[in-house]
Formats: structure tokens, C-alpha cells, sequence
């Protein structure tokens, strides 16, 4: 008997230790599968230096990689660089490159490359453009090592260089060169991926590049170890949002991005997808024309502001309660060290008859305000569509003008056609390169005190300053009303339970992600 | 272009005997298609004091279930459901009227030209089976593709779409009228063309005319609301049923009514439509049935 | 015979002049100059004077109008500015899908349309008559989106058979590809069943009153063989046509059921291509299908030479 129950414990012993090793091999990353992630449309390009648009960067940098990256905190953590140096008091910086890292056509990645890729960077992406006014000179000291002088010393340069939209990978310098200015021809990068094909309306397809060099860190954020765990991805083009989530609902695709967050409580309940919450993605934005037109005098501009009640104009453009917040700052409370509340009293003012008192001085006699936004972003047509009715209300004649994202995107590049245009400016870790404070960028803001405080801030490297100059820019940006911010959002994207290992961000990364 | 696009054959002469409302009332489903039709004019023209403003927005009473408040529940920013059928009934309304004055006025100035001028009739009816060679929605995607997305586009489009279907028929009306021996007397008697025009040939084109208005106006609501659905017809926030579809559509679990109450509208308007469209066909033109109007009615 | 082909085949051809020409008139209908509407997003001076250039716009019109006439005699449809092929190519990668769409859509409209039709006409001024021919006219007054959508609603959400949206490629199987089209193709085919269903039942009737027909019945025959060996064989010609006007019907229907159910074939093609203003995609998908109409429309008129009689003898 005590035999029999020596053997049945043993025997229960044996399964629990084999039941709790089987639940730890689940987490077990493995090997293989197509993982199919639905995504918003076509990308203009799979040329990274020449755009800022996100999808381009989603799916391109499991193919490209860059000097640097961020970490899970938004720091810039080494990539392609082994390490750095700085002298000169700032004003030198050499980078020492990994070795053995090889492109997808064999190629070993050397100091030329990278010094071609950075200065089509630097001439091409807004970003770039923006980093290189302070740059005097790269090149190439040796087969690994590379050296960049700069005007002024700065805080900015690893995170600008570590920035993955519109960021500075680099490519080979034979495709470079061979491009030019012109987009290019062929996608070879030194990513986890490579590049397969890319049937316009169909998919983009990349597949597990076998040489790929992992760094040997641990993985943290977008930093250290990359796995290729899937053999396959295919981005594929869904632009209806009402079909992108039925898609993962039914297990077409694993993964669907920008999901309307008043689908959210549905997404819940559905069995077999999780719902990953980009928390935050943005703010978004009026962006007023300060070069031509009726949004130059200042109190048309501050009637606008003053008209404003954000809460609708937020709950229309995202429904759910948990997916938007009402909050002035720049920068996001996610991130204490920038956030700030000045002109907190600017922001959401509801006030209507300081509205109609200032278009009175301002001598406004119903001329019309041209806002150009678009429904491919939802949330930025029920934005334009409950703010006009509030404008109407204290007097204001819009006239709302909904087109496609790309027209939008050209149009905007034209003073005279607009006075407002419709958009979002997402998280940025870094605001020294924020575009929603461009002075270059469409809506031409530029101020005086706020060109200086941002050069200032991208010149200095105590924390403690960058984060006053970065409040006084925001103090002008309320009391000069640059933009008008509505609030800032969450992403929604739908998950399915297969896949493992995803963390929900604006920039969606799929290495260190499995199937199972 | 084919053998069988015969002619239609105007009755001519007008009957004695009982009235026109009398003989249309004779069919139950002409009635019916009459009285749904009646229903439509009526709520958009009365849409501006039964609607309410379908552009108010209530954000806060979004997706609304249909209540007491809302008859037909809000949409997902919070607009009055019930106000925006109703105001895209107007526009339908509007839409379809002024596609068929523009079809038809176009349409029978062409179809004219061609059947009665012989030297003008193979340029005008090459260039009116050309347009006819594209499908209505491709022809009329296209043109809202080159004009810019606003009413007055959707209305010139359809209206460009649809008048060579008008003008074939005027054309065969008038070739045949033309050789009747009261046409032929009075030109050989010296009368103008525009007098024998005006007085003669086209006062007996109007039966197969009148039914080809009918069978526009359903074309036109319907072509509209395609077009907005996709993205292409009316800008989007103006009421109109096809644009309400479009939007409602993401909501079609949490929300139905986004979708049943404008999809109901369409299909009733047009059912009456169809259904007044037949009977009158039936009474003004019995000779003609079957393939040739059918296949008008389907091009 | 041969001068009906020929006469046949001569009418094409002013009508493929005016075609070509409406095609080219789209780009110019456009507000402002077509090379900077047409340019795109972030286009610079540089660019839009490239696509000038690109596009012969800055010749003199009748010089564009004729140079244009002679691309399309090459099969040159231009180069799509946002997919950056020529448009040839663009077209033929998606016509797949719309082909077989059509062609399963068809399949449906004729197998319910025209047994529905000929019984119709069989119990001609019963109730059954009464009821098919309203439901046929409901059906005739539902747009093909609108069941679309409704199908999407009850057979792929709520039940699960189909999926809700997408196409299946024919290289990863037929079976799959047909299920993927199952709801579309009866979304458009049953709204054109409707249409056939009349038209079978007017032409059905009006054969059945002509003489022979009445002749048969005096001779004796059976019902039976009066319907289907003489009636049903005499209304061979409206059922080819209508069989041909349902073809091109469909590709157009096609369109718009495309976008319902996310399937990436012409209808698709055509749409983004307006959104993102790519004008020589636009042209492309428009004379394709124009061009497909017509040679449709000549088919089923040159079938008029086996089954009607009276042509002939022309």
C-alpha cells in the first residue's frame, strides 16, 4: 500500500514538473510560419531617407538598420556602431562600426557605405536635412571607423541618428550612388529581413535573411538581440478599416494595425485576438498657415483657439473614453522628462464669446477658412467635422475640403490653397526634430524667440536646460497659437493570440516575434 | 448598333376613352410603385421641417440605439439618423430630377439631330454609342475622377452618362415619324424644320421619352448612391444615403441601423420607382417590352 | 453572311475612335493644369514639369489627341505614376480576379434567372407569376452593395462559413479561390438574376404567342414539348444576349463589389486609382473595359448569325 502511494505521488509529482515545463516551453520562441500583418495602404516608397510616412518605416526597417536605435525607455542605444567616442568638446564624434555585418547581397558592411547613406540622409529626409544644418563634415577614416565633425556640440545627434521615421540606415554605397537624389532601385539593407517583393495592391514580402549578425545584448526595446523567429512576412495593404479587423477576427491576418478605437470593447471580446494598445501614438493637430492668408493676423488665430471645446472634438474622432486624453503639453506625460502643462490655460478655452469679441477686432467678415483634411485617417475627418460646428457657432464660414491622404500631403506644401490643414504628430522621443514645432515644415511657423529656443535645444546637453527651453517653446507655441493641439491618442491594433512576443508601438517591430 | 434595338412606335394618337390616372390606377403595383413614390417627393421636400439638422452633432450620444429621441438611432458622431435619410431622400430628390431635366433635355436634342438631319445621324449617334460603350459606373467614376467630388459633379456626371440612352430612343422615334405621310406633306408644303420639329415630331416622342425619364431618375439615385459609397460621388458630409452606408459600415455589428434604415430607403425608392416605371411603360408604350427595354433599362 | 461580319466589324470602329477620345478628354476635364494634378504628393517644379514631358503635355491638344490614338493602336497604355509600371501591367496583374468574379457571378444570374424567368412565363397570370416577377423587381432595386454588405453581415460574421473579405489566388488552389468569391459573386448575381428573370419571362412570352407556337398546341404536342422544343430553342436569341449584356453588366458591377468585399481586381484598380489621382490607371481601366463591352457587344450580335434566321439572309 505505501509502495502504491509512494509511486502515485511520484507518479503526480512527474506530471505537475512535466505540465509546468511543458507551460515554460510555451514561452519557448519557435521557429517558421508566415506571420500576415494587414496594414492601412500601399507605401509611397520602401525608400526611407525620402519620406516621413509611417508605414514606409513599419515595414522597412526589418529590412534597413542605422547607426543607432532606441532602447525601452526612447534612449539611443548602439546598433551597426560597436561604440563611439566624442572630442573636440563635442564637436567630434567617431564611430567605430560593428564587424562581420553583412548586407543581403553578401556585402560587408564598411565605413563608405555608411558615410554615403548618411549624407543622402542628410541631404534628403526632414529630419536630416534638420540635423544637418549643424554638420560639417563625415567620412570614412578607415574600413570601420567613421568620423563626424560637427558646427556645434549638441545633445541631439545619437537620437536623431537613432530616429526609425525617415531615419538614417544605411544602404550600400554602389545603390546609393547609383540612386542618386531618385528614390531607389534596389532595397538592400543589413536587417533581420530582407526584401522579397513588393506587389503594388497585394503585398510586400520579406523573408529571413540567414546571415543576418544579431548583436549579442539582450534585447531591450528596439536594442540588442534581433531574432528572425518567422520565416515570412507579408504586409499586406487593407485600407478598409471594417475589413482589416473581420481579417484578423476570421485568422486571415495575425496582426491589424490602426484599428478604430471605438472597436475596441468588440476587439475584447473576441475569442482569439488580443488588443495591443500603442499608448500614447500622438497628438493631433490644426495646422494653421502662418505665411499667407487669414490665419497671419494673430487674433483670427486666437478666436480659433478660443472657440474650441476639445472633448467632443476628441470623443468624435476616437469614441472610446479610454483612447484619447485631454492634455496641453507637447511631449506626453509618458515622458516626465519633457512633459509640461504651460498654457494650460490657452488649451481648451470653450470660450465662445472671447471668440466672437476677437474676430470682431480683427475685422473678420466671413471670409473663408480653407481646412483640407481626409477620411483615410478617421480620426482626423471627425476632428475638421465637430470643430467646424464649433467655429460656425462663433462665426467662422469653413470650408471643408476632404480628399485622400496624398493629396492632402501635396496640397499643404501650397500656402495659397489653404489656411488649415488636418494631421498628427506622433511620439517623438526627441523634440529637438519635433515637426510639430518645424518652422520648414507646411504651416511655416516661425517665430522669432522659438527659432532660437530650438536651435538652442538642439545645441545644448544638460537635461535640466533642454527641458526649460523645451517649455518656453511651448509657452510660445499657446501665446502665438503655432497649431491648435486637440488631444493626444492611443493606437489600437488587433493581435491574434498565435503570435507571440509582440509589443504594441507606433514603430511595430517583428523580430524577436514567433508563431505558435 | 444591333439588330435588336428596334424602334419604338409612339402611339400617336390619343385615345378616347378613360383617363390616364384611371388607367394607371388599374394595376395594384403601379398604385403602389405611384403612392412610394409620392411618399419619397414628399419627405424631401419636406425634409427641412420634419428633418431636424442632420449636421448637428451630439459626440456625446454617439451610437445611439433608435429611441424615443432618435427615431432611427445616431451614427458614430453623434448625428440624427432619421435627419440624415431624410435630408438624403432630398438629395436623392434633387439628384434624380436634375439628372433627368439635363438627360433629357440633352438627350432629345441630340436624339432630334440625329433622327432628323440624315447627314448628322451616324456622327451624332457614333459619338452617343461610343459613350454608351462604357458601363454607367466606370463611365461615371471616371468623370467624378476629372471633375472634383461635389453635387453638381455627381449630377453633370450621371447626367452625361445617361442622355445617350435618351437620345437612341428620341432618335428612333423620330426616324419614324419623320416618314409618315402627314410629315412628308407638310415639309413638302414648305414648313420649317423647327416649327414641324417643335409642333409635330416631338409631341409624339414623349411616350417612350416619359418612360425613359423613369427609368433615369431610378438610374440616377442609384448610380449616386454607388458613387458615394465608394468615395466618389458627393463629398462626405453631405447627407446623402450612399455616403451614410460608407460610414456606417464599421459599425454594422455594434450599429445595424447605420445600415438598414439608408439601405431600407434606397431600396423602397427604387422599388417604386421600378414599379411606377413598368406600369407606365405598360400603358404608354405596349408594343415595347421584353428585350429592348429591358436592355435600355440594364445598360 | 461575310458583309454582316465586315459591316459589323467597320461599326467597331468610330466607336473605338470615340472611346480613345473620352479616355483622353478625362485628364483635361480636370481643374488646372493636368501636370501638376496629376504630379502628386510632395511634387516639385522639377517633377511637374517631368510628368509633362512624361506625358506629351506640352504639345499642342489635337498634336496630344493624335499621338495618343497611335500609342493605343501599339497597346501603349502609359505608365502608372503611382505604381511606377506601365499601366499594362497594373491592369493584367488584377484582371484575374474580376474575370472570375464576373464569370461565377454570371453562372449564378443565369442558373436562378432563367428557370425563374421561363416559369414565369409557363404559369403566366398566376400567382406564381405575380411573385417571381416582384421579387425579381426587388431584387432589380437593391443596389449589389447593399446585399454585399448584408451578405458580409449574416454569412461571414454571424455564421463563420465565408470569409468576410479577400481573394484567395487560383495558384493556392481553385477551391479556396471560389469559396473566397462565393459571397460576391451571389451578391451580384443574384441582383442580375433578377434582370434575366425578366427578360426570360418577356421573351418566353412573347414567343409563346406567336403562331407556331399556337400551331404546335393545335397539332396536339404536349405542354411540354411546345415550352422546350420550340419556345425555349426560338428564345435562344434575346437569352445570348441577354447572357452578353450580363457579362458586361457584371464587369461594371464588379467594381463596386470589389471594395465591399476588399477582392483586388479592376474595380479596386480603378478606385484607388481615382483617390490617388493616377490619371493614365484611370484611362487604362476605363478603355480596358470599354473595350471589353464592345467586343462583348459584337460577339453576341455576330451569335445572331447562327441563331437567327433573319440575319443570315441579310
Amino acid at each position: 500500500m505505501r509502495r502504491y502511494t509512494a509511486s502515485l505521488l511520484l507518479f503526480l509529482l512527474v506530471l505537475t514538473l512535466g505540465w509546468a515545463s511543458s507551460g515554460a516551453a510555451q514561452e519557448q520562441p519557435k521557429a517558421g510560419g508566415v506571420l500576415k500583418v494587414a496594414t492601412i495602404g500601399e507605401p509611397p516608397t520602401l525608400d526611407l531617407h525620402t519620406t516621413t510616412a509611417v508605414i514606409v518605416q513599419q515595414i522597412t526597417w526589418h529590412v534597413y538598420e542605422g547607426l543607432y536605435t532606441y532602447d525601452k525607455s526612447y534612449n539611443a542605444v548602439p546598433l551597426l556602431v560597436e561604440s563611439h567616442a566624442i572630442s573636440d568638446a563635442g564637436r567630434t564624434y567617431t564611430f567605430k562600426l560593428r564587424r562581420g555585418v553583412k548586407f543581403h547581397n553578401g556585402k560587408e558592411l564598411g565605413a563608405a557605405d555608411v558615410v554615403a547613406s548618411l549624407k543622402r540622409w542628410g541631404r534628403l529626409a526632414t529630419p536630416g536635412k534638420q540635423l544637418w544644418k549643424n554638420v560639417e563634415g563625415v567620412e570614412a577614416r578607415d574600413a570601420t571607423t567613421v568620423v563626424m565633425f560637427l558646427k556645434e556640440p549638441t545633445g541631439a545627434l545619437l537620437m536623431g541618428l537613432a530616429r526609425p521615421n525617415n531615419g538614417a540606415v544605411v544602404y550600400p554605397k554602389e545603390i546609393v550612388d547609383a540612386a542618386g537624389d531618385n528614390p531607389v532601385k534596389e532595397y538592400i539593407g543589413t536587417g533581420p529581413y530582407r526584401f522579397v517583393e513588393h506587389k503594388p495592391d497585394r503585398h510586400v514580402r520579406l523573408a529571413r535573411f540567414k546571415d543576418y549578425a544579431a548583436r549579442t545584448d539582450a534585447a531591450d526595446g528596439f536594442g540588442g538581440k534581433r531574432m528572425a523567429y518567422v520565416d515570412e512576412i507579408l504586409f499586406i495593404p487593407v485600407p478598409d478599416v471594417a475589413v482589416r479587423l473581420a481579417g484578423v477576427e476570421t485568422g486571415e491576418y495575425h496582426i491589424g494595425l490602426q484599428i478604430q478605437q471605438d472597436q475596441y470593447d468588440r476587439l475584447k471580446a473576441m475569442p482569439g485576438v488580443t488588443a495591443g494598445i500603442i499608448k500614447p501614438e500622438g497628438w493631433t493637430t490644426a495646422v494653421l498657415n502662418h505665411k499667407q492668408g487669414l490665419m497671419t493676423d494673430k487674433r483670427v488665430r486666437q478666436a480659433f483657439l478660443a472657440a474650441l471645446d476639445m472633448e467632443p472634438i476628441m470623443a468624435a474622432g476616437f469614441g472610446n473614453k479610454a483612447f484619447y486624453r485631454l492634455d496641453p503639453g507637447l511631449s506626453f506625460p509618458e515622458q516626465p522628462q519633457w512633459h509640461s502643462r504651460t498654457g494650460v490655460e490657452l488649451y481648451n478655452q470653450k470660450n465662445p464669446d472671447k471668440a466672437r469679441k476677437l474676430l470682431a477686432e480683427a475685422g473678420y467678415t466671413g471670409q473663408p477658412v480653407r481646412w483640407i483634411t481626409t477620411k483615410e485617417y478617421q480620426w482626423m475627418y471627425k476632428n475638421a467635422l465637430v470643430a467646424k460646428q464649433q467655429l460656425e457657432a462663433v462665426g467662422f464660414k469653413v470650408d471643408l475640403q476632404v480628399v485622400d491622404w496624398a493629396t492632402l500631403v501635396q496640397r499643404r506644401a501650397k500656402p495659397e490653397v489653404w489656411e488649415v490643414f488636418s494631421t498628427g504628430i506622433t511620439f517623438n522621443p526627441e523634440p529637438a526634430f519635433s515637426t510639430g514645432t518645424a518652422c520648414n515644415w507646411p504651416g511655416w511657423w516661425c517665430h522669432a524667440d522659438k527659432e532660437q529656443w530650438m536651435d538652442a535645444l538642439a545645441r545644448e546637453s544638460d537635461p535640466r536646460k533642454r527641458r526649460a527651453m523645451w517649455d518656453k517653446v511651448q509657452a510660445i507655441f499657446y501665446e502665438d497659437v503655432g497649431r491648435v493641439k486637440f488631444g493626444d491618442f492611443f493606437g489600437l491594433s488587433a493581435v491574434r493570440a498565435e503570435v507571440h512576443g509582440y509589443r504594441a508601438t507606433n514603430e511595430m517591430n517583428l523580430w524577436n516575434v514567433w508563431l505558435k | 448598333m444591333s439588330v435588336l434595338a428596334l424602334p419604338g412606335r409612339a402611339t400617336a394618337v390619343r385615345r378616347a376613352g378613360p383617363g390616364w390616372l384611371a388607367l394607371l390606377s388599374r394595376r395594384k403595383t403601379t398604385m403602389a410603385g405611384a403612392v412610394i413614390m409620392t411618399l419619397m417627393v414628399t419627405v424631401g421636400l419636406l425634409a427641412p421641417l420634419i428633418g431636424g439638422d442632420p449636421a448637428h452633432m451630439e459626440v456625446a450620444g454617439r451610437l445611439a440605439a433608435p429611441g424615443r429621441v432618435h427615431w432611427f438611432g445616431t451614427d458614430d458622431v453623434g448625428r440624427d439618423v432619421w435627419s440624415r435619410v431624410v435630408y438624403g431622400a432630398r438629395l436623392s430628390l434633387l439628384v434624380g430630377l436634375s439628372v433627368v431635366v439635363l438627360a433629357i433635355a440633352s438627350g432629345v436634342v441630340c436624339g432630334t439631330i440625329a433622327g432628323y438631319y440624315r447627314r448628322l445621324d451616324n456622327i451624332v449617334m457614333r459619338i452617343m454609342d461610343g459613350l454608351m460603350a462604357f458601363p454607367a459606373i466606370v463611365l461615371a467614376i471616371a468623370l467624378m475622377a476629372a471633375l472634383g467630388p461635389s453635387v453638381v459633379n455627381v449630377i453633370v456626371s450621371i447626367a452625361v452618362v445617361y442622355s445617350p440612352r435618351v437620345a437612341r430612343v428620341v432618335r428612333g422615334s423620330v426616324l419614324v415619324i419623320r416618314e409618315t405621310a402627314y410629315v412628308e406633306a407638310a415639309r413638302a408644303l414648305g414648313a420649317a424644320d423647327l416649327t414641324l420639329i417643335a409642333r409635330h415630331v416631338l409631341p409624339n416622342c414623349l411616350s417612350p421619352v416619359i418612360v425613359q425619364a423613369s427609368f433615369v431618375f431610378a438610374a440616377a439615385v442609384l448610380t449616386e448612391a454607388a458613387l458615394s459609397f465608394l468615395g466618389v460621388g458627393v463629398p462626405p458630409y453631405v447627407p446623402s444615403w450612399g455616403v451614410i452606408l460608407a460610414e456606417g459600415r464599421l459599425y454594422i455589428q455594434q450599429a445595424p441601423w447605420l445600415v438598414l434604415y439608408p439601405g431600407a430607403a434606397i431600396m423602397i425608392t427604387i422599388f417604386g420607382l421600378n414599379l411606377f416605371g413598368d406600369g407606365l411603360r405598360d400603358l404608354l408604350d405596349p408594343k415595347i417590352r421584353g428585350l429592348a427595354t429591358e436592355r435600355q433599362r440594364a445598360a | 453572311m461575310k458583309t454582316y461580319v465586315v459591316r459589323r466589324l467597320l461599326a467597331l470602329v468610330p466607336v473605338a475612335l470615340v472611346v480613345a477620345t473620352v479616355a483622353f478628354v478625362l485628364i483635361h476635364l480636370a481643374p488646372g493644369d493636368p501636370a501638376s494634378v496629376i504630379a502628386g504628393p510632395d511634387a516639385s517644379r522639377d517633377d511637374v514639369q517631368r510628368i509633362e514631358k512624361q506625358l506629351g503635355l506640352d504639345a499642342p491638344l489635337p498634336l496630344q489627341l493624335v499621338r495618343w490614338y497611335g500609342r493605343l493602336v501599339q497597346g501603349d497604355l502609359g505608365q502608372s505614376i503611382f505604381l511606377r509600371k506601365p499601366v499594362t501591367d497594373a491592369i493584367l496583374d488584377r484582371v484575374e480576379p474580376t474575370l472570375l468574379l464576373t464569370l461565377f457571378a454570371m453562372a449564378v444570374s443565369v442558373a436562378i434567372g432563367v428557370p425563374a424567368g421561363v416559369l414565369s412565363a409557363r404559369y403566366h397570370n398566376t400567382a406564381t407569376d405575380q411573385a417571381v416577377m416582384v421579387v425579381a423587381l426587388l431584387g432589380v432595386s437593391i443596389p449589389n452593395f447593399l446585399l454585399g454588405l448584408l451578405f458580409v453581415l449574416f454569412f461571414s460574421v454571424w455564421l463563420g462559413w465565408f470569409p468576410v473579405a479577400g481573394y484567395s489566388p487560383l495558384e493556392y488552389g481553385w477551391l479556396k479561390t471560389l469559396r473566397s468569391l462565393v459571397l460576391p459573386a451571389f451578391a451580384l448575381g443574384l441582383v442580375q438574376s433578377a434582370l434575366i428573370a425578366r427578360i426570360a419571362r418577356s421573351s418566353m412570352l412573347d414567343i409563346l404567342r406567336e403562331q407556331f407556337i399556337t400551331a404546335g398546341r393545335a397539332k396536339g404536342l404536349s405542354e411540354r414539348a411546345v415550352i422546350y422544343k420550340h419556345a425555349l430553342k426560338n428564345a435562344m436569341i434575346p437569352t445570348v444576349t441577354i447572357i452578353g449584356i450580363s457579362f458586361a453588366i457584371l464587369i461594371s458591377g464588379a467594381v463596386v463589389v470589389e471594395t465591399v468585399f476588399n477582392i483586388p481586381g479592376l474595380g479596386r484598380l480603378i478606385i484607388s486609382a481615382v483617390l490617388r489621382r493616377d490619371y493614365p490607371v484611370i484611362q487604362g481601366v476605363v478603355l480596358c473595359i470599354a473595350g471589353l463591352y464592345m467586343l462583348i457587344n459584337l460577339a453576341v450580335d455576330l451569335s445572331y448569325l447562327i441563331f437567327d434566321p433573319r440575319v443570315k439572309y441579310q
